[in-house]
């Protein structure tokens, strides 16, 4: 009796829990936001032919290569449908997508969430100025568009992500104007048992430092941007060296002329469609912030659904294949994963997941941030982007007593607007434990996960309840 | 440690194969705010946009300027009004000849 299974996403670990649910004979639906697959880690370019393709590493690029091609191979076998949006997802199995002006209502089995991760960035005077982008956004521009994001560019935050930027912006002909990262790279490498579990990619970490080191770029470490100087657009910004809280050390700031300045700070899960599931969640910063709680076949507390990849916490490409491969077996033969000779035919991609699984939290202490960080946000500094909500306006409503993000949300209106508050949840949440709330918590999620036209809503065909 | 040499040289050699897209090949033109603006097929809004250095791409109910900030779909920054549809994003969008691409201001 073939199952069938529905997968969310078309990442890494989407597309390989597509392969494997398939050749367990389940009948699989892949819905994905993008136009092609890939997802972020493995975005196309716009013309193959051209661009994109040489700035990454060779590992990564062979990686994305095959993957993309065994899918692409599969696709007549399965339903696979790009451009469309889940927007709500109930505990029952029940996924409400959209495609441009219609929406319709999918049910089966098991539902597979691959929907990765987002960037964050920490507010600062300045950042809302035309010019500052996320780093992940100007690579996805060089990547996807061919598209140098400006002719001088800044890339700072913490991680391996800055200096990945750095390297392919140069690769790509680019000028970057410094590179400032939050830690040194000595703190990871005291963790050298667990590196050298990922010795493949470190090794590509290290081929991308070495093109940032012979192209002479000023690296500045410790240092983080703490204003941007311009009004119609980014015309300088303020770097600044701060302490281990996370604090301003006087006297360090240095201006750097530029026109883009690019930030990561990290990722956030894109955890919403597990929550308003009513899955189980918990929280770790470094990994996503709030991510589903998932044992080792990704299944979660609500039966039927499974979340696989960096959504269920932040460990890479290569974790995700794994991790796609395993969910979407179990979700194709849910009563049979008890059996030894299930985990027998997975043992590989276990393995694999352990191994790398200890590489990725010794990177994930570079993405450990000083909460003193928060604090680079002055009064007018706006947080929520969508509906304008200051600094101060936060920090007015956690006087008044309002501590928890629903309040928070009600009273401020920060994280109601167009973004559904992907951009500035964990702002607001790290702002309020800044002001003493003991365990910010959750927002309740509701449907609409993305924005949906009223005609959209309407176009549901009744039959398709 | 010879693999160090390696990764030195494997770092430098692939800048010379990279190549960014021109506007002169192969590209068409699209409108924005009545000029014309040149972009390459299959290229969103947002990125030729970008190529031509036009970065404000909307101005808030508050007056702020505000252009691409994610590049992938999911901040709403770079929502502009496209063929006279408002909210339409920018880095979304595939450029498409004669489109007319305006800057949104405020709600519409």
């Amino acid at each position: 009796m073939p199952r069938s299974v529905l997968i969310v996403g078309a990442g890494p670990a989407g597309m390989s829990a597509a392969i494997e649910a398939q050749a367990r004979s389940a009948r699989v639906i892949v819905v994905d936001e993008a136009a092609r697959p890939g997802g972020q880690i493995y975005r196309q370019t716009y013309r193959p032919s051209t661009g994109g393709g040489a700035i990454a590493d060779s590992g990564e690029l062979a990686r994305k290569e095959r993957l993309i091609g065994a899918f692409e191979r599969l696709c007549d076998k399965i339903d696979y449908r790009p451009s469309t949006a889940a927007f709500a997802l109930f505990g029952s199995g029940e996924l409400h997508v959209a495609n441009g002006a219609r929406t319709e209502v999918l049910h089966a089995d098991s539902v597979v969430l691959t929907s990765g991760v987002r960037e964050i960035a920490i507010p600062f005077p300045g950042w809302t100025t035309p010019g500052v982008m996320y780093a992940g956004g100007v690579q996805a521009l060089l990547k996807a568009q061919s598209v140098l994001a400006g002719r001088r560019i800044v890339v700072a935050g913490a991680g391996p992500l800055p200096i990945v930027v750095a390297a392919q912006l140069l690769r790509a002909g680019g000028e970057v104007a410094s590179l400032a990262t939050l830690n040194s790279l000595a703190a990871t490498a005291r963790e050298l048992h667990a590196l050298w579990k990922g010795r493949d990619i470190v090794l590509e970490g290290l081929r991308y430092l070495a093109t940032v080191i012979r192209a002479g770029v000023p690296r500045l470490s410790g240092f983080v941007p703490v204003r941007v100087q311009g009004r119609e657009q980014v015309e300088s910004v303020l770097l600044a060296r701060v302490d281990r809280d996370g604090s301003i050390i006087p006297n360090t700031e240095r201006e750097i002329a530029c026109d883009v300045v690019a930030v990561n700070y990290g990722f956030a899960s894109n955890s919403e469609l597990a929550l308003m599931a009513g899955v189980a969640m918990r929280h770790d910063q470094p990994s996503g912030g709030w991510v589903p709680v998932v044992d080792e076949f990704g299944r979660t507390s609500v039966p039927g659904i499974f979340v696989a990849g960096d959504a269920a916490g932040l460990r890479g490409a290569l974790v995700a294949e794994a991790e796609g491969r395993i969910a979407g077996a179990a979700a194709a033969e849910r009563e049979e994963i008890k059996s030894a000779q299930f985990r027998v035919g997975l043992s590989q991609d276990l393995a694999q997941r352990e191994r790398l699984v200890a590489f990725q939290s010794a990177v994930q202490s570079m993405l450990r941030v000083p909460t003193g960080l928060w604090r680079l946000a002055t009064d007018d500094t706006v947080v929520c982007r969508c509906e304008n909500v200051t600094a101060s306006a936060l920090r007015d409503a956690f006087a008044a007593g309002h501590l928890t993000p629903n309040t928070i949300k009600r009273v401020t209106r920060a994280g109601m607007g167009w973004c559904g508050g992907r951009t500035c949840l964990h702002a607001v949440a790290a702002l309020a434990e800044l002001h003493g709330a003991p365990d910010a918590g959750l927002m309740t999620p509701r449907p609409l996960a993305r924005p949906v036209t009223l005609a959209a809503l309407a176009s549901l065909d009744a039959s398709s309840r | 440690m010879v693999w160090w040499r390696d990764v030195l040289r494997r770092g430098s050699a692939n800048k010379a194969k990279a190549t960014l897209a021109t506007a002169s090949e192969g590209g068409f033109e699209f409108l924005f705010e009545g000029r014309p603006v040149c972009a390459q097929t299959g290229q969103s809004v947002g990125a030729a946009l970008l190529a031509s250095g036009i970065r404000t791409l909307r101005i808030d109910e508050a007056g702020n300027k505000k252009g691409l900030l994610c590049g992938i779909g999911y901040c709403f920054e770079c929502r502009c009004v496209i063929d006279g549809e408002p909210d339409r994003r920018a880095c979304m969008v595939e450029a498409r000849p004669g489109m007319s691409v305006r800057r949104q201001e405020g709600l519409s």
